[in-house]
């Protein structure tokens, strides 16, 4: 039985993976969950993502948007936050959540902490690309090479993928305030990452084991991409903080969520014979399923969908 | 803040360089470094990426050295992405200077919050100083200047007496350990660690522990209520069999 899940953030350095990480876990905490699945984050986690939090909203906070950023810290290496999930208050699984520094997606061979990527990547059922939404839509190709590196995540996956073994890959777009206003500059973030990501598309839909979801999330609501500015043969993408708006983050928790849907699913899939005779016995097997497919039902349909599909379906019967 | 010179053999800093790509990474590496290594597995076990408020230390003895390392010192440099940069300063010591270096450690441990600010600028100087010459090919600095003990912990508070020993990271326990390292007689055989660090599992506490004889570690974890001795290496089949 899978009883113990992790999953992966990678994506490179400053597109905003931890930052991603704090506001979804707080989003997270906050969803009232009738379905009976509760996540809870273990003492140490909680105080770590809180306290990030806590200081993205001091920032925030300030009336304008300037580079204040200093508060707030890079990953150095691989951090592990460990979760548990719940059913109706009873342990379920592990999930183990790592953040890495995002160097290390280009790190070369020999590497500890890249040997380490690679096996945290070959654990992990779920592995989140977070992708700067602002260098999709405006940035060239060094930029895009610089900030996102669409090529050297498919190096990565490759090898991943083929092993046979059931993957979610989620896409989760930040920095993409700017385009989420209407369908039209939607379809245009869209259209940018699967031009851009192209080659790992084509990866995913190749195979019967993936699949794939495009998620562009609010991180903050209120800061918006203005222009690239130019410094020498460096390029800057400046960013301002909107007076008029609210930190308020959207569509956040929407990774989270099909994360633990489909960790569930891989879950109730594995049990052993013994352990779903009993749940048959006291009749917990259809409780579960109706909670399950209640949880899922709180992810949002308007996301596109690559690969097979049926592997985050999830029906009552 | 009282200083004493010390004569220094080696000296490493782990940071950043503001441009994409320019990641964190140790880039200085200077002098004639014995106990680098450990001290490098100990940094990724136990002190990077941890939060919590608490000074970021540790100390290694080994054989005829000492090694020391203070992490999360705040640069006044910034990434790409406007984060602050933040420096980790290792420097390593003949044994002689055994007891300036666990006085500092005691020091860290010891003073006010107000005070640390001082002694983390004191000694991020000198990392921004070998950082500013990395590309030298030695070391350029002869001596460094370490703070000495200037007040004295509480000896009313129960001893600490370890083998492998993790402890919650509070006052009182910051001021027991201060106690135990102002006053540490080394056996010259055995091999001695001591970490102050954030919020960091009893397991990887357990796997720094495992890397030498004897350990005394402060953390925040939750995990940790007051303190957990934490379990000595197994014996090999050999010595079960004799009996010691």
């Amino acid at each position: 039985m899978l009883n113990r899940f992790v999953m992966i953030m990678v994506g490179l350095d400053g597109v905003g993976k931890t930052t991603l990480l704090s506001t979804m876990y707080h989003e997270l905490s906050r969803i009232d969950n009738p379905a009976g699945f509760e996540v809870a984050a273990s003492e140490d986690t909680h105080r770590d993502l809180h306290d990030a939090y806590k200081k993205l909203s001091t920032i925030l906070a300030q009336p304008t948007f300037t580079p204040t950023w200093p508060l707030l810290k890079g990953t150095a290496g691989i951090v592990e936050r460990q979760f548990e999930i719940l059913f109706k208050g009873k342990k379920e699984l592990e999930l183990v959540l790592c953040d890495i520094a995002g160097g290390l997606v280009r790190a070369k061979e020999g590497n500890p902490d890249f040997d380490e990527l690679k096996n945290k990547l070959e654990e992990a059922i779920v592995i989140m690309n977070v992708i700067d939404g602002s260098v999709l839509v405006e940035g060239d190709e060094l930029l895009s090479i610089q900030k996102n590196d669409p090529a050297q995540i498919y190096k990565l996956l490759l090898p991943i993928l083929r092993q046979g073994k059931n993957y979610l890959i989620l896409f989760v777009i930040t920095k993409c305030e700017a385009w989420l206003k209407n369908e039209k500059t939607r379809k245009q973030l869209e259209t940018a990452f699967e031009t851009q990501y192209e080659m790992i598309l084509k990866l995913i839909e190749g195979l019967d084991n993936v699949v794939g979801v495009l998620i562009p999330v609010k991180t903050m609501g209120c800061v918006e991409f203005t222009r690239i500015d130019s410094k020498g043969e460096e390029k800057e993408v400046i960013f301002v903080r909107k007076p008029n708006l609210r930190f308020k983050p959207v569509d956040i928790e929407q990774p989270q969520r099909y994360a633990l849907a489909f960790a569930l699913v891989q879950h109730n899939q594995h049990r052993s014979q013994w352990n779903k005779f009993m749940r048959w016995f006291w009749n917990e097997d259809v409780a579960f399923q109706k909670a399950l497919t209640e949880f899922a039902e709180g992810r949002s349909r308007s996301f596109k969908i690559y690969g097979n599909l049926s592997l985050i379906e999830v029906t009552e019967s | 803040m009282i200083t004493k010179p010390v004569v220094l053999v080696g000296a490493a800093v782990h940071t950043r360089n503001s441009e994409p790509g320019q990641d964190y990474d140790w880039y200085v590496k200077a002098g004639d470094m014995q106990l680098f290594e450990s001290m490098e597995e100990v940094y990724r076990l136990a002190l990077r990426d941890v939060g919590g408020d608490v000074p970021r230390l540790a100390v290694i003895i080994r054989g005829q050295r000492v090694g020391f390392l203070v992490g999360d010192l705040p640069s006044k440099r910034q990434d790409h992405s406007h984060r602050l940069i933040y420096d980790t300063l290792y420097f390593e010591f003949d044994s002689q200077y055994q007891r300036s270096v666990l006085h500092t450690a005691a020091v860290l441990l010891l003073c006010s919050k107000k005070t640390y600010k001082i002694h983390e600028q004191h000694f991020t100087d000198y990392a921004e100083q070998l950082f500013y010459n990395s590309h030298a090919t030695h070391l350029i600095l002869e001596t460094v200047k370490l703070p000495i003990v200037d007040k004295q912990p509480d000896f009313s508070l129960t001893p600490i007496n370890p083998e492998k020993l993790v402890l919650f990271s509070n006052q009182v326990n910051q001021n027991r350990c201060a106690r135990y390292l102002i006053h540490f007689a080394h056996q010259e055989e055995s091999c001695f660690s001591f970490v102050s660090t954030g919020r960091v599992s009893i397991d990887k506490c357990q796997q720094v522990a495992d890397k030498t004889e004897k350990c005394v570690l402060l953390t925040l974890s939750a995990e940790v209520q007051t303190e957990v001795q934490l379990k000595k290496a197994p014996k090999s089949r050999l010595r079960r069999i004799i009996g010691f």
